[in-house]
C-alpha cells in the first residue's frame, strides 16, 4: 500500500527536496504547505496517511507546527504526524506527546538524509506508532541522575534497549538493530520495567510515553 | 545711611547736646524753678508750681534726660542704616533731637528758655507718625497723612497756646521762677488752664485713638507682621499710656509722688528705642534662625519640610513657596493651580528665585517681611540652596533612569541581535544545510547518472550560498577586517559592498581603543544601511577623523530626510552605545534634506570624570 503524504515546511527547498525524495521512494505526496493553515486544509481534503510538519512557520516561527499537530490529532485520528525541527527539546516532546504518543513522531530535521531510517518512521508513525529523536532519548538515558537512580541498576544492554524502546522501536525492530532474539528484548525490557518499578505496558506507544516520563521525572529535568 | 548722613546726624545732636548742657542754668534759683521742669507744659508748670515738694534738677535727671535722647538718635540711626527704608530712622532721630532741643528750657537765657518749652512736647508727633506707619516709615493713605500733619500742628499750636497766656515769674506757689517767657502775650492762669485741660483731653483722646489703631492691626495684621514689629508695638502702647498718666499725675497727685511720676516719663521713653534695638535684635536672631534651617534642609526631604522651615524661621505661616512652569510660563502654587506674583496692593510681596537669569520659583510671603532685606537675602540663599539641591537631585534621578533605560535597550538589542542571528541561521544556513544533505542521500539512491550530477551540482549551489550566508552573519558578528586591518580597512571594506556611491574620507594619524574602532563601526555601518535601505540616498559622505583625544565621525547622505533617532530603532541602540562610551551621538534629519548622523567617541572614557 502507497502511502500518502502531505508535507508542511516554510523553506521551498526543503519541502522540494523532500517531495521529490518520497515521490522518487515511491510514497504518494498529496499535498504542500508553507503554513499552518495550509496544512491543515491539505490533510482535511487528502486525508493523507501522515503529514510531515515543520515546527516553526509563519506568522510568529515559534510552535505553529505543533498547533498543528495537536489540531490534526484532534480532527483526523487517521492521519499519523511527524514533527520535523532544527532543535529537538525534551520540553516540546512532551508537550506534543501528552497523553497519547499514538501516530506521533519528533525528529531532528536531518534524519531525512538517512533515507531507510526515516522512511522506516514514516510507517511506523502512519500506522500508529512512535518515533521519537534518538539524540533527544540519548541526551534523557545518558544524564547523570541524582543520587541512587534506577538507571544505574541498568546494565550496558539494558540501556541500549531502554533508549531504543525509547524512540518508539518495536520489539522487533530493536532485536534487529542490537543483533539479539526478540524473546532477549522482550526479557530486557520486562527487567528494565521491572528496576524502574513500572507496570508493563502492551502496547508501543503506551510504552514510549511511560518510559519518558519516567525518564524525564527522574532524571532531574523536572522534579 | 551714607556716612555724610551719619556724620550730619552726628554732628548735629552733639551741637544740640552741647547747647543743652551750656545752657542749662547752675543757680539754685534755676533749679528749683518750676517753669524749667523738663517735660511739663504751660499748664503743668502752673500746677507743679503749687507743689511743695519738688525736688531740685540734678545731674542724674540731666544724664537720664541726655541718655534717653541719644537713645533716639542712637536706636534711629541703626534703624537707618539697617532697613530699606529711611523713614523709621529719620523719625526716631527726629525725635530725639526734638526731646533733646527741649533741654534748653534749662537756660536762664529767655530766648533758650522759651524754644526749650516750645519743643518740649514736639519729640511726640515723629513717634506717632511712627506708630501710624509702621512697618515702612510710609504713611499710605490720606487720611493717614492728615492726620499726621494735624499732629504736627495741634502740638506746636497747644505749646505756643499754653504759653502765650502765662507768665511762670508770676505764679509760682512755693519758690521762685525767674524764666522769662518770650512767648507771653496777656497773663492769664486760667486760660491757660483752660488750654491744658482742653489739650490733655484732645492729646488722651490722641493716645487712645492711636491705641486702638495699632490693637486694629495687630488684630488684622499677619502673623509676620506681629513678630517683627510686636516689640515696638508694645513699647510705642507704655509710651503713650505713660504719657497720659504723667500728665495727669502732675495734674493730680501731689508731693513726693507725683515727683516720682514725673521721673517715669524717661524711662517710660526711652522704652521706644531700646524697643527698636530690640527689634534688630530679634532680626538678628532670626537670621540665627536660618542658619539652624540651612542645617534642616540637609535633612529634610524638602518642598512641604523646607516651606515649613522657612515658615518657622521667618515667623510667617503664610510664606509659600511657587514653581516656575515651563510649560504655562507662570508660577504655579502647591496644588498646581497657576498663580500672578502679587503686585503690593494686597499686602503680600514676592521673591523672584533665578538661576542663571532665568526663573525657576518665587518666594510669597507677608510684605512687612520686606523691611528686612538681610532676612530675606538669607531667605533667598537658603530656599535657592536647597531647590537646587532638589533639582540637581532629580537631574541625577533622571539621568540615573537615563542610564538605566540605555543599559535596558542596550542588552534588549542585543538579545534581539541574538535572536535574529538564530534566526537568520535557522533559516538560511542551517536549512540549506539540510537540503545539501537531503540531495546528496538522493543522489546516493540514484541510478541515473544525469540525475545524480544536476542533485550534486545543486548540493554545490546550496553549499555555495549556506558559505556567503554564514560570512554575512559572521561579518554581523563581529567585521574581520576591523581586527585585521583597522577602522579605516573596516569601513573601506563596508563601503565597497554599499550599492551606493560612497565616499570616504578618513584620517587616524592615532588608532582609537578596540572598544572605539568597534561601536565607531557599528554605527558608520548602521547609519549607511539606513541611508540605503530607507533614505532613498544617491550618494553617501562618510568621514571619521580624530580630534583632541576623541574619534569624530560623520555620515551624511541626500536621502528623504525625516529619520527619528529618538524612536526605537538602530539610531537609538547607537547613540547608547557612544553614550556607554562616553560619547555622544547626533542625527539631523529634517525631511526631504538628507540625514546626518555626527558622532563622537572619546579615546578614553572614564565614566568617574564624565558623569557631570
Amino acid at each position: 500500500m502507497t502511502l500518502r503524504v502531505a508535507i508542511a515546511d516554510d523553506s521551498a527547498l526543503l519541502r522540494r527536496g523532500l517531495s521529490a525524495l518520497l515521490t522518487a521512494e515511491g510514497l504518494d505526496v498529496v499535498g504542500e504547505a508553507a503554513n499552518a493553515v495550509e496544512l491543515l486544509s491539505v490533510v482535511a481534503s487528502h486525508r493523507p496517511d501522515i503529514a510531515i510538519v515543520d515546527i516553526r512557520m509563519p506568522p510568529t516561527y515559534t510552535v505553529e507546527g505543533i498547533r498543528a499537530a495537536e489540531t490534526i490529532r484532534a480532527h483526523y485520528p487517521g492521519t499519523g504526524v511527524l514533527l520535523l525541527s532544527q532543535y529537538v527539546e525534551t520540553e516540546n516532546a512532551m508537550a506534543l506527546l501528552g497523553s497519547s504518543a499514538k501516530s506521533l513522531g519528533y525528529l531532528l530535521k536531518e534524519r531525512v538524509s538517512d533515507i531507510e531510517d526515516f522512511l522506516d518512521v514514516l510507517r511506523r508513525v502512519a500506522f500508529g506508532g512512535t518515533a521519537v529523536d534518538p539524540d533527544m532519548v540519548s541526551r534523557m538515558v545518558s544524564r547523570p541522575g541524582v543520587g541512587d537512580h534506577p538507571i544505574h541498576a541498568l546494565s550496558e544492554r539494558e540501556k541500549d534497549v531502554l533508549a531504543l524502546m525509547a524512540e518508539g522501536r518495536t520489539n522487533s525492530a530493536i532485536a534487529a538493530v542490537l543483533f539479539m532474539g526478540e524473546r532477549t528484548v522482550e526479557a530486557h525490557v520486562r527487567s528494565i520495567f521491572g528496576k524502574f518499578g513500572l507496570r508493563p505496558e502492551p502496547e508501543d506507544h503506551r510504552r514510549v510515553l511511560a518510559v519518558l516520563s519516567y525518564l524525564r521525572s527522574t532524571t532531574g529535568t523536572r522534579s | 545711611m551714607t556716612s555724610r548722613q551719619m556724620c550730619w546726624v552726628i554732628a548735629i545732636s552733639t551741637a544740640v547736646v552741647l547747647g543743652v548742657l551750656v545752657s542749662v542754668g547752675w543757680t539754685a534759683a534755676a533749679l528749683q524753678d518750676p517753669a524749667k521742669t523738663l517735660g511739663l507744659n504751660a499748664q503743668g508748670v502752673l500746677r507743679w508750681g503749687e507743689n511743695r515738694s519738688r525736688a531740685p534738677f540734678s545731674v542724674a535727671e540731666l544724664a537720664m534726660f541726655l541718655g534717653v535722647g541719644l537713645a533716639f538718635v542712637a536706636a534711629g540711626m541703626t534703624a537707618w542704616r539697617s532697613r530699606p527704608s529711611r523713614n523709621p530712622g529719620v523719625l526716631l532721630v527726629a525725635a530725639g533731637l526734638l526731646w533733646l532741643a527741649g533741654g534748653l528750657r534749662r537756660s536762664n537765657d529767655p530766648v533758650a528758655f522759651t524754644i526749650g518749652v516750645s519743643l518740649t512736647l514736639m519729640y511726640q508727633p515723629p513717634l506717632l507718625q511712627l506708630a501710624l506707619s509702621f512697618p515702612s516709615g510710609v504713611l499710605r493713605t490720606q487720611w493717614e497723612k492728615t492726620f499726621v500733619v494735624f499732629f504736627y500742628v495741634s502740638w506746636a499750636f497747644i505749646a505756643v497756646a499754653g504759653w502765650a497766656f502765662f507768665d511762670p515769674t508770676l505764679h509760682t506757689a512755693f519758690g521762685t521762677s525767674t524764666s522769662r517767657n518770650l512767648l507771653l502775650i496777656r497773663d492769664s492762669p486760667d486760660t491757660t488752664t483752660a488750654i491744658g485741660n482742653a489739650a490733655r483731653v484732645f492729646q488722651i483722646c490722641v493716645g487712645l485713638a492711636i491705641f486702638a489703631v495699632l490693637i486694629y492691626r495687630w488684630h488684622a495684621g499677619t502673623p509676620a507682621y506681629r513678630a517683627v514689629f510686636l516689640p515696638l508695638w508694645l513699647a510705642v502702647i507704655v509710651k503713650t499710656g505713660a504719657t497720659i498718666w504723667i500728665s495727669l499725675a502732675v495734674v493730680q497727685l501731689s508731693g513726693s509722688l507725683s515727683y516720682t511720676a514725673l521721673l517715669w516719663q524717661y524711662p517710660a521713653t526711652a522704652m521706644v528705642p531700646l524697643a527698636v534695638l530690640f527689634g534688630l535684635w530679634r532680626y538678628r536672631f532670626a537670621r540665627g534662625t536660618l542658619g539652624d534651617l540651612m542645617v534642616e534642609i540637609g535633612a529634610a526631604p524638602l518642598s512641604e519640610g523646607l516651606v515649613r522651615a522657612l515658615r518657622r524661621s521667618v515667623h510667617d505661616p503664610t510664606l509659600s513657596l511657587w514653581q516656575w512652569s515651563e510649560a504655562l510660563q507662570q508660577y504655579v502654587d502647591d496644588h498646581g493651580m497657576p498663580r500672578m506674583l502679587p503686585d503690593g496692593e494686597t499686602g503680600r510681596a514676592a521673591m523672584v528665585l533665578e538661576r542663571r537669569g532665568t526663573p525657576f520659583g518665587a518666594l510669597v510671603f507677608d510684605e512687612t517681611l520686606r523691611e528686612q532685606p538681610q532676612l530675606l537675602a538669607a531667605l533667598r540663599s537658603a530656599t535657592a540652596l536647597s531647590l537646587e539641591n532638589q533639582r540637581m537631585e532629580e537631574q541625577l534621578r533622571n539621568q540615573l533612569i537615563d542610564v538605566r533605560r540605555s543599559r535596558e535597550r542596550i542588552v534588549t538589542a542585543g538579545d534581539h541581535r541574538r535572536r535574529q542571528l538564530e534566526r537568520d541561521l535557522h533559516d538560511g544556513a542551517q536549512q540549506r544545510l539540510v537540503a545539501v544533505v537531503l540531495g546528496l542521500s538522493r543522489a546516493q539512491r540514484l541510478t541515473g547518472s544525469e540525475d545524480v550530477r544536476a542533485l550534486i551540482e545543486q548540493a554545490g549551489r546550496e553549499l555555495r550560498d549556506a558559505l556567503v550566508e554564514l560570512r554575512e552573519l559572521a561579518r554581523g558578528v563581529y567585521p574581520p577586517s576591523l581586527r585585521e586591518r583597522g577602522l579605516i580597512g573596516a569601513v573601506t571594506a563596508l563601503a565597497e559592498r554599499v550599492p551606493l556611491p560612497i565616499q570616504v574620507v578618513a584620517d587616524l594619524p592615532d588608532q582609537p581603543p578596540p572598544p572605539v574602532e568597534l561601536a565607531a563601526y557599528f554605527i558608520c555601518a548602521e547609519a549607511v544601511t539606513n541611508a540605503v535601505k530607507y533614505a532613498s540616498a544617491t550618494r553617501i559622505q562618510l568621514t571619521v577623523a580624530t580630534d583632541a583625544g576623541q574619534l569624530s565621525i560623520t555620515i551624511s547622505d541626500d536621502g528623504i530626510g525625516g529619520a527619528d533617532p529618538s524612536s526605537e530603532g538602530g539610531l537609538l541602540g547607537l547613540a547608547d552605545r557612544a553614550a556607554a562610551l562616553g560619547g555622544s551621538l547626533e542625527v539631523h534629519s529634517p525631511v526631504g534634506q538628507g540625514t546626518t548622523v555626527r558622532a563622537r567617541l572619546p579615546f578614553v572614557s572614564d565614566p568617574a570624570e564624565d558623569v557631570p
